[in-house]
């Protein structure tokens, strides 16, 4: 009986008007997130989905210093000193900057391929743990069973197929065949020699080199290497955001080379990020435009109802069982919106899913959207209820 | 608030609107503005006075609907213009009824429905009960008529059972026979000593010439 006092001068098309406009704004705002998380989960993990990584560009930069006539006449490799290292480790970008360690002694690696001996000189590189992007459990040395596993980089092996073997004169092998054949590292240096077997465990796509384990590294060259270790001529750099621009201006004002393709895909993903904004905000913008739709729907409603909850507080009726009225009305709105905007969400996002799964991206789950979706109603519900409220008690008072 | 209310004590209260006039002969005649004045449960009230000399003001000060006066008026000490909405509105549920002049029903809903709608917050008499006071004060055929299309008279006495509605120390009742007939004057005064007397209530009813016949025994006649 209540309700039937205050639903008087309670508009439909004014409710309707309000749903309609929080329903685009909030799908808007949804869709964008989604879409955003969708292709940035690909992003956040590399190694898992190439295709993304390559998309959206590596979280890892292997940076080096452009060879030098006077490096060929030295014989040494370009290389960075402390300080440089310093500057690159204090740039904001820079979540972590790490050295590759090359081996410092004589390394020769032979393998039994087609019923033929194939041996040639080799070396090694090795960086932490954290960079590897094979998971594998064989990613470690044990000095009383000595083993060298060994990730070689992908483009090694296509080199190798598409350019050596397709020349005729060796059969081309898979990832999984050339990793189920022995080899033979021999070690050499400071007057001493050893032949330990080694095995491929995998082939990254990230690291430009022939990887050991730095647990072996160390104890290599504790064994082979000489006295003088040679400064790092190539870094690997951990990015917070490998689309920030700020990382190719400072490295091409300090001339240093990157390996693998050039940023531009970062920039598309800078794109997109700032697009993915831009459309958060005009989601946001209808979003708070409706809120201002039914902030002035409240208004009106209680100045021509002002009268009725005037009485029904005459009568004994407390401000906040007059109010829980309205918030029931704006809290069930509300959960309808919310309902219908999670439905087209789903719905829509099947337009984008299916094609970026094609390209071997990994769409992240729509949770992260989902409850975005519930907090931001959330908020706009405890602002509904605030201003009834208000409204009812001013006039209560 | 939840003890019952004792009294309602006046001390020296005054419209604002009557500021200027504090020292003419009517307000210095009143025995009400500016005196200090005690309603005691119990006991049976009739304040009466000509038009415009603040009766209505009267029962929205002491019911707690407008502050706009001087002086103090305390509910057994407890100073109404200083209490909380949450305390006025469990004032108004549980120890003060009051009927208001312009009655304040709600035209879009039917007579019945108006009490049941009050009846609802103190749950205090069956839909059965309610029907029969209607019945008794001649309205059984109109309990289910919108309010909107009852007379003044049939409405004041609708507004009245729905005063009754709950239990109460005191009832206000502003000018409550003002368009009833001898008659119907008094079927509203039976019932209002009825409920009084059983709850041992105060009762407060304000006229300008036409008051409720209360029982002459326990009333005391106070000129505003």
């Amino acid at each position: 009986m209540l309700w039937t006092v205050l639903k008087r001068n309670i508009s439909p098309w004014q409710i309707a008007g309000y749903a309609l406009a929080t329903l685009v704004g909030l799908t808007i705002v949804l869709i964008a997130l989604q879409f955003y998380a969708d292709v940035s989960s690909t992003l956040g993990s590399p190694g898992t989905s190439p295709a993304g990584v390559e998309l959206m560009g590596k979280r890892t930069k292997v940076i080096s210093k452009p060879v030098s006539l006077r490096n060929t006449l030295s014989g040494k490799a370009p290389a960075f000193s402390a300080e440089e290292i310093a500057a690159i480790s204090s740039q904001p970008w820079a979540a972590d900057v790490s050295a590759f360690r090359a081996s410092d002694y004589s390394v020769w690696a032979g393998i039994e391929l087609g019923g033929r001996t194939l041996s040639t000189a080799l070396f090694f590189e090795s960086v932490p743990d954290r960079y590897i992007d094979i998971d594998t459990p064989d990613w470690t040395f044990d000095p009383e069973h000595p083993e060298i596993p060994v990730i070689i980089a992908k483009d090694y092996l296509t080199l190798y197929n598409f350019g050596f073997a397709a020349s005729g004169r060796m059969p081309a092998v898979s990832e999984a065949m050339l990793s189920s054949i022995p080899m033979q590292v021999t070690l050499s240096g400071r007057g001493r020699t050893a032949t330990l077997p080694a095995r491929i465990v995998g082939f990254s796509s990230q690291l430009n080199t022939i990887a050991v384990p730095e647990s072996f590294m160390e104890w290599a060259h504790e064994r082979f290497g000489s006295d003088m270790p040679e400064p790092p001529s190539r870094l690997i750099i951990a990015t917070a955001d490998p689309s920030d621009p700020a990382i190719d201006k400072y490295l091409s004002a300090q001339a240093y080379d990157v390996a693998g393709p050039s940023n531009d895909l970062g920039r598309a993903s800078r794109f997109l990020t700032v697009l993915t904004v831009v459309i958060v905000c005009i989601g946001g913008i209808i979003t708070l435009l409706a809120l201002g739709i039914l902030v002035l729907s409240l208004y009106l409603l209680v100045q021509k109802n002002r009268r009725d909850i005037a009485v029904l507080v005459m009568l004994g009726f407390t401000p906040g069982s007059v109010a829980r009225r309205y918030v029931c009305l704006a809290a069930a709105v509300n959960a309808g919106i919310l309902v219908l905007a999670s439905g087209l969400l789903l719905l829509l996002r099947g337009v984008w899913e299916e094609p970026l799964r094609e390209i071997d991206f990994a769409p992240a789950s729509p949770l992260v959207s989902l409850f975005c979706g519930v907090a931001i109603m959330a908020v706009v519900t405890v602002l509904n209820v605030a201003i009834i409220r208000r409204l009812i008690w001013k006039i209560a008072k | 608030m939840d003890k019952t209310i004792e009294r309602i004590t006046l001390r020296g209260v005054l419209p604002r609107v009557f500021a200027a006039e504090r020292s003419s002969a009517p307000i210095r005649a009143s025995q009400v503005w500016l005196a200090e004045l005690t309603f005691e449960r119990g006991r049976f009230y009739s304040v009466n006075a000509s038009s415009g000399m603040g009766k209505t003001s009267l029962c929205s000060f002491i019911y707690g609907l407008r502050d706009d006066y001087e002086g103090t008026i305390e509910l057994d000490g407890a100073d109404v213009s200083r209490m909380t909405v949450g305390e006025r509105c469990r004032l108004r549920s549980r120890h003060l009824a009051y009927l208001p002049q312009d009655l304040d029903l709600f035209p879009q809903l039917s007579a019945v429905d108006n009490i049941l709608l009050k009846n609802s917050l103190t749950d205090y008499r069956s839909e059965a009960e309610i029907r029969r006071m209607l019945g008794r004060l001649g309205l059984e055929e109109r309990a289910d008529s919108l309010v909107a299309h009852l007379s003044v008279g049939q409405r004041q006495r609708v507004a009245l059972v729905r005063a009754l509605c709950q239990p109460f120390d005191f009832i206000l009742l502003d000018e409550p026979v003002s368009h009833l007939d001898a008659a119907n004057n008094r079927l509203c005064a039976e019932m209002v000593t009825e409920a009084a007397r059983s709850l041992g209530a105060g009762v407060i009813a304000t006229s300008v010439g036409n008051p409720l016949v209360l029982p002459a025994e326990s009333l005391t006649e106070i000129k505003l």
